[in-house]
């Protein structure tokens, strides 16, 4: 879709277009899925915040400057709806539960699946075992960095946070990562003994 | 080792970021949005309606308790019956509150009674009528003059109105 049918759409959308609006739910929420997948490691959830980021963007739509990247500015919105979801008190107690349930393991370790294809549930197991103990900040700036694969601007500019604490943000997380790859390693060699 | 290491963690971050989440039932999903959002447009005017509808009550009742809120802690009562050196002497509501706080209400009480005071032992059919009307008015906006003549008047003025 070129910018100006994106123009276009939002321009309908602005005049309250249903058809319009449906029609950049269909272009972008898949790109939207994917963050909120990586960023809250659960289908689920994952699924509930698109719904939430199209309902906040049909809201702001009025706000939105057409000279600018819709992309970018859904992708904003986005990132910051999960930031705050990660932060708030409701989120951590409901992952409590899920990390008591499932069990913080290393599936790819403990499967030997390396090559095979995961699908979401592992796939989300993955990311939880790699960022579950990160602070929000820390699991916001590794997963746009490392997986996502945003430069320290892009991350700036989308975040808010300034290059520096960006980039302690992502020392930190990817410290705590090895660490954690390594002590699970460990274990394995353990228990193989 | 530390290699192996790395490449451990590359290997594992890597595979997050090859492996794209699969979403089954797209139209689905976003279905789910369309028809939140149009429930949302059709609750909306009705919700704005009613918000319309109370914020004046809301705000009239608000102004209010607050308005008897400030009256019942730094109201005054006026009595007319022992003046002291010209003086009208007043009593506070609350105890314990300072005297000065309302030293200005109380003046202005005063000010405004004292064009009737050489009219008050008068009898009722001899007062100045605009007195009357002030006095009335006066003692109904504060509640707090309570010379009982003042309520005599008062009474008197609601009968001849």
């Amino acid at each position: 879709m070129t910018r100006d049918e994106i123009n276009e759409l939002i321009r309908k959308s602005r005049q309250n277009d249903f058809a319009a609006f449906q029609k950049l739910v269909e272009q972008y929420q898949y790109m939207v899925y994917k963050l909120t997948f990586r960023l809250l490691a659960s289908e689920e959830d994952a699924k509930d915040m698109v719904q939430e980021v199209f309902i906040r963007i049909w809201e702001k739509l009025s706000t939105f400057n057409t000279n600018f990247s819709f992309s970018s500015w859904v992708y904003k919105i986005a990132t910051n709806m999960c930031y705050d979801m990660l932060k708030s008190k409701q989120y951590k107690e409901k992952k409590q539960v899920i990390e008591l349930q499932a069990g913080i393991h290393n599936p790819e370790l403990e499967a030997g699946n390396v090559e095979s294809g995961i699908m979401n549930r592992e796939l989300a197991e993955l990311i939880r075992f790699l960022t579950g103990e990160l602070s929000p900040k820390q699991k916001l700036v590794f997963t746009l960095s490392d997986i996502e694969g945003l430069e320290v601007q892009e991350i700036s500019e989308v975040t808010g946070l300034s290059p520096g604490k960006i980039k302690s943000n992502l020392y930190l997380a990817r410290k705590y990562i090895r660490k954690r790859i390594e002590m699970t390693e460990q274990e394995d060699d353990d228990e193989k003994q | 080792m530390m290699k192996n290491n790395e490449n451990n963690d590359n290997r594992l971050i890597n595979k997050v970021r090859e492996t794209e989440p699969e979403l089954d039932k797209p139209g689905e999903l976003t279905e789910n949005v369309m028809n939140r959002l149009k429930a949302r447009q059709t609750g909306r005017p009705k919700l704005k309606k009613l918000i319309v509808v109370l914020r004046p009550a809301m705000s009239a009742a608000a102004l209010w308790l607050i308005g008897l809120f400030v009256f019942q802690y730094f109201g005054v009562s006026v009595t007319h019956d022992k003046p002291k050196n010209n003086i009208y002497s007043f009593t506070e509501k609350k105890p314990g509150l300072n005297k000065t706080v309302n030293l200005q209400t109380y003046k202005r009480l005063v000010n405004k009674t004292n064009h009737c005071k050489e009219q008050i032992n008068k009898s009722f059919d001899q007062l100045d009528r605009q007195c009357l009307i002030s006095l009335a008015a006066e003692y109904q906006e504060q509640k707090q003059l309570n010379n009982k003549r003042i309520e005599n008047i008062v009474q008197y003025w609601q009968k001849i109105n």
